[in-house]
């Protein structure tokens, strides 16, 4: 860890107000982060001997046919949600930026879900699509359609918690938006009334390359939280029927406290991790190529 | 067509989708709501009634039955409580030292901070869980709180909300002879009240829907926390839906009732998450 | 002002988390700092070293099955307490993080002293090191022989050296009978007395399958509205289907268990592809909607409300069963295959002292009482658990057997108690990635219509390579 105290300018001040984040950082997030790192090249299951393995655990979840399983409901997961996750709360952001009444309302309902915890939307979600008395197959039933067996059948179990998650985390990229919406100087809208710009045009040629910021920073946390999603699935379908809604951090999980392969685990783990940034380095660099301003 | 009428149409459709998308975001807890009052084997009917024969408030009541409900309350908002006001404060001073202050190393710092948001918290948790036995804090509120006492989170959001702060005030401070404490202390502080709310719902929510921690750290029944609770509930071959979805509703209320006080400073504050 | 507020907080927040954090673990960090301080070094149980020194605490680990478990197990702790002066630390963990949360324990050096296990888990704690051999105490204090043949087949544990040991303890054992709906049976022409209740008298498949249409009921679109049977098929834990499997003459495993070889076998694939075909084919039972560990709908609640006419599942569910209004009673279950040769089972967990416990003796003492009778009897009446002895089945079980609770035929059916086995995956290990495996591929073929000759040849050798992973092949 460098840092190098600097006594002058504002360096000692530096070390003051970061000591105890540092000090936190450090033990409980530096540490664990190299301690896994290291594991990860270990065959650790638990027990007191273990030993090195060297790249073993890499190249196993390479050849790993349920990491290749999981690593693809993940990305089936995050591919499905995503643009829901950005297209839908963009025009219901939209919707509530105009004066309305009750915006209060409309934001306080949007936000409910997100406040849940993941376990409680797990349980509700596992009841309403429950095949036989759940309420989706009843709504299902009232537009002519059978609903198929939601948590016992392939896709519909990953289907289901795809919709669950979505479900919870809408209205809080809709209050991302909505915030970003509103960091829109109304001057423009102003102009563009004047001009008799129609309400499309408004939107593709002004809002949306405004939002730009926003919909990155909304894109990268949606992506990044997609691919951790755990609490829901191990509430609804336990990751069946047969790993078919199973994910990667899920599947992270089972390793290390039910097969104790701690070491596959944290591989498995820092692979993910590498993942993400990848992809979120990409995001970035796309963005950038496409700015305006 | 006028303005005022396509301003009228933009209206009514933006009421009709709104409305439609919030009855989709309330039909799961309104139904969870009715069948917390309904008879076990009225739970189990098809086509599905909205109440049973009779509405049993007295389900709420068996909410304790099986675990202390009332205890495990009490652990949840003790931990809540003390991981929102560290939370608040490490971020606080880590977003200041990010902003207005200026060393070597500083946003190189940052990026490693950044960097650890990526790392997936599952595998961090048994070399934590190693380490915090070390310290004997297995099995407390403790190792609920610690680990997550500093967030790089809240240090991101905080440092976005001071630095939309203009520097000309801190400046004129620092040549009036104010110590970056008191800059800190008197003119940033209060003035992020926005970004301080969203970020301690964001912790409060956080830390009461915290669901592996518990399960993995905390090691009998007196420490539960109502999430683990809420799992616990569904019994290996049977489960009582009513009432579990009784303490669902239970657990959900504190922080409603928080985030509805609160709704106004913390869409303020969202709007200074990550705009750079 | 702000400053003011912020400390007044700061304190008051420290203030209340010590008041409640207490918890049976080490020291409070009560210092101003938020960060870590290694707090003293106070072990985590309070007491000191097992022996005279007064007061102990000991912990329990279990999980629930159901709500009707927790009043008695926690009355049978507090007569413990009272009696001994010692204390309980009792801690629930739901069953699908048990293990993980066990082993974890261990790594950690703070399991409990004594704490459940079903025996198919415990040969890797065993080979792990972390289970007291308890063989003497059972061969001083309990009367083995009055063990019934599936408790004892259980407890004992053959080494590869071929010497024997116990490790774990039984106050109990459930086993699978066939529930069906009185009212329905009767309606659909079957009498309450001519339901079998002996070898001779169970069903054929062909006779079965036509009872099942029968009780199948259905509304004017030609929708189901009662189903005839459902939890015949099961991809966790496999009571009734090893039960079945074993009776058809399948066997997966090698005399000493250290080798899947049967499940490619003809009674496999005809057993499994008929369970299904109760589904599929003829429409008889139900999506089941058990998935995992955490129920959807169990089936028991299923067969409460009526919604099916009859569930093949552990005895337990009589405990369950009696709160409900359905009239039930239980009978043999079908014969699957031409060659049937019915052999019950019996499984269900038993207790463990933790290896690395600082009270033995009272550990084992609590044990002594958590496996006797006074401590099984009030699980026996409500219907949770059987008798594990000879002896209770000669006379004393009628006491248990409370009308209200256990049906007309229960005491017809008690030798399927008494002369059952215990399960092949009793005498697993490497279990819960075993399972892993077992479950994906049932799953696969039941609802994901996977090729079944495929599939139990991929899970035979995936199978066998984790049990060489132990004994080497």
């Amino acid at each position: 860890m460098k840092r190098r105290k600097f006594f002058s300018g504002d360096g000692w001040w530096g070390f003051v107000f970061l000591l105890p984040v540092m000090i936190g950082f450090l033990v409980f997030i530096a540490y664990p982060m190299i301690e896994s790192f290291r594991l990860s090249f270990t065959d650790y299951a638990m027990r007191e001997d273990y030993q090195y393995v060297g790249l073993n655990n890499y190249i196993t979840a390479f050849t790993d046919d349920t990491a290749r399983t999981v690593l693809k409901n993940t990305i089936i997961f995050t591919l499905c949600s995503v643009p829901v996750l950005i297209i839908v709360p963009v025009f219901l952001a939209c919707a509530l930026n105009q004066k309305l009444k009750g915006v209060r309302f409309f934001r306080a309902v949007y936000f409910v879900p997100t406040m849940i915890s993941m376990v409680a939307t797990g349980i509700i979600w596992q009841w309403m699509f429950n095949a036989e008395f759940g309420i989706v197959n009843y709504f299902l039933e009232q537009i002519g359609i059978t609903g198929p067996s939601w948590l016992t059948s392939k896709p519909w179990a990953l289907i289901a918690v795809i919709v669950a998650n979505i479900w919870k985390t809408l209205g809080y990229n809709m209050m991302l938006f909505l915030a970003g919406l509103q960091n829109v100087p109304s001057m423009y809208y102003e102009a563009a009334a004047l001009d008799g710009v129609n309400m499309w045009t408004k939107f593709t040629k002004i809002t949306w390359p405004l939002l730009k910021p926003t919909t990155l920073f909304v894109t990268i946390m949606t992506i990044s939280s997609s691919f951790q999603v755990f609490d829901t699935i191990v509430v609804m379908t336990s990751g069946g029927p047969a790993r078919s809604s199973s994910v990667l951090v899920h599947y992270i999980y089972q390793c290390a406290f039910k097969f104790y392969d701690m070491g596959y685990a944290c591989a498995l783990g820092w692979l993910l991790a590498i993942f993400i940034i990848i992809i979120t380095a990409v995001q970035f660099r796309a963005n950038s190529r496409f700015s305006i301003d | 067509m006028n303005q005022k009428s396509k301003r009228r149409i933009s209206l009514t459709v933006s009421y009709v989708v709104l409305g439609i998308g919030a009855i989709i975001m309330l039909v799961p807890l309104i139904w969870a709501f009715t069948t917390s009052l309904k008879a076990t084997n009225e739970a189990f009917v098809y086509p599905p009634t909205l109440f049973g024969k009779e509405i049993l408030w007295e389900n709420y009541l068996r909410i304790s039955d099986r675990f202390d409900f009332l205890n495990m309350f009490k652990n949840t908002a003790l931990v809540a409580a003390a991981t929102v006001v560290l939370q608040l404060i490490t971020s606080a001073m880590a977003g200041f030292a990010f902003s207005y202050l200026k060393f070597r190393g500083r946003d190189k710092i940052f990026m490693l901070f950044l960097f650890s948001m990526m790392v997936p918290y599952h595998v961090l948790l048994v070399p934590t869980f190693m380490l915090l036995r070390e310290m004997n804090l297995i099995n407390t509120l403790w190792s609920l709180i610690l680990p997550v006492a500093v967030t790089p989170f809240g240090a991101f959001l905080m440092r976005q909300s001071f630095q939309s702060l203009p520097s000309e005030m801190g400046e004129a401070a620092k040549i009036d002879g104010c110590s970056p404490w008191g800059v800190f202390t008197r003119m940033y502080v209060p003035l992020a009240k926005p970004a301080l709310t969203t970020l301690g719902i964001f912790s409060l929510v956080g830390s009461w829907n915290d669901f592996l921690r518990p399960l993995i750290y905390l090691t009998d029944d007196r420490m539960m926390t109502i999430t683990l609770g809420i799992y616990n509930m569904q019994g290996a071959f049977s489960t009582n839906w009513p009432v579990l979805m009784c303490t669902v509703m239970v657990s959900i209320i504190p922080v409603l009732i928080v985030f509805l006080c609160l709704q106004d400073l913390f869409v303020e504050g969202v709007a200074l998450t990550g705009m750079k | 002002m702000k400053k003011k507020l912020l400390a007044a907080v700061l304190c008051l927040s420290m203030v209340m988390t010590l008041l409640g954090g207490c918890g049976s673990g080490g020291g409070e960090d009560a210092a101003e700092s938020e960060e870590t301080e290694a707090a003293s070094d106070t072990d985590s149980d309070a007491a000191e070293t097992s022996g005279d020194e007064g007061p102990v605490e000991l912990g329990l680990m279990l999980w629930e099955a159901s709500e009707a478990e927790t009043e008695p197990i926690d009355n049978g702790i507090a007569n413990y307490e009272a009696a001994s002066g010692n204390t309980v630390v009792k801690s629930t963990v739901p069953w699908s993080e048990y293990h993980g949360r066990l082993r974890t324990l261990m790594a950690a050096g703070e399991a409990p002293d004594v704490f459940w296990l079903n025996p198919e888990y415990q040969i890797d704690f065993i080979l792990d090191g972390q289970l007291c051999d308890l063989t003497e105490l059972v061969q001083t204090e309990y009367n083995w022989d009055d063990f019934i043949p599936a408790s004892q087949q259980k407890m004992m544990y053959t080494d590869q050296n071929g010497e024997s040991h116990i490790y774990g303890i039984d106050v109990c054992d459930v086993g699978t009978m066939f529930f069906y709906n009185v009212d329905m049976f009767e309606a659909a022409g079957y009498s309450q007395d001519s339901m079998p209740l002996t070898e001779e008298e169970m069903w054929t498949w062909e006779e079965f399958v036509e009872i099942m249409q029968n009780v199948t009921q259905y509304d004017e679109n030609g929708e189901v509205t009662v189903y005839g049977t459902t939890n015949f098929e099961e991809a966790m834990s496999l009571y009734s289907t090893l039960e079945m499997l074993t009776s058809a003459g399948a066997n997966w495993f090698n005399d000493d268990f250290t080798e899947a070889v049967g499940m490619t076998s003809e009674p496999t694939i005809e057993v499994l592809s008929k369970i299904k075909s109760l589904r599929t084919e003829y429409g008889v039972a139900p999506d089941p909607n058990v998935i995992g560990v955490s129920t959807n709908l169990s089936a028991i609640q299923q067969f409460a409300n009526e919604q099916v006419a009859s569930i093949y599942i552990g005895s337990y569910s009589l405990c369950e069963l009696a709160t409900y209004d359905v009239n039930y009673d239980v009978c043999l279950p079908p014969m699957i295959t031409d060659d049937y040769d019915y052999s019950p089972i019996c499984s269900a967990n038993l207790y463990y002292v933790w290896a690395n416990t600082e009270h033995y003796d009272e550990a084992t003492e609590f044990l002594k009482y958590l496996t006797s009778d006074d401590f099984g009897v009030p699980l026996y009446e409500a219907g949770l658990w059987m008798p594990n002895k000879l002896s209770a089945y000669d006379e004393a079980v009628y006491e248990y057997m409370d009308g209200d609770i256990y049906p007309e035929h229960w005491d017809d059916l008690l030798w399927r108690f008494t002369e059952a086995d215990c399960r092949w995956f009793d005498h697993m290990v490497n279990t819960e990635q075993v399972y892993d495996v077992t479950q994906y591929y049932l799953e696969d073929y039941f609802y994901n219509d996977a090729d079944l000759e495929e599939s139990l040849s991929s899970m035979q050798e995936e199978v066998n390579s984790l049990l060489s992973e132990v004994y080497g092949s």
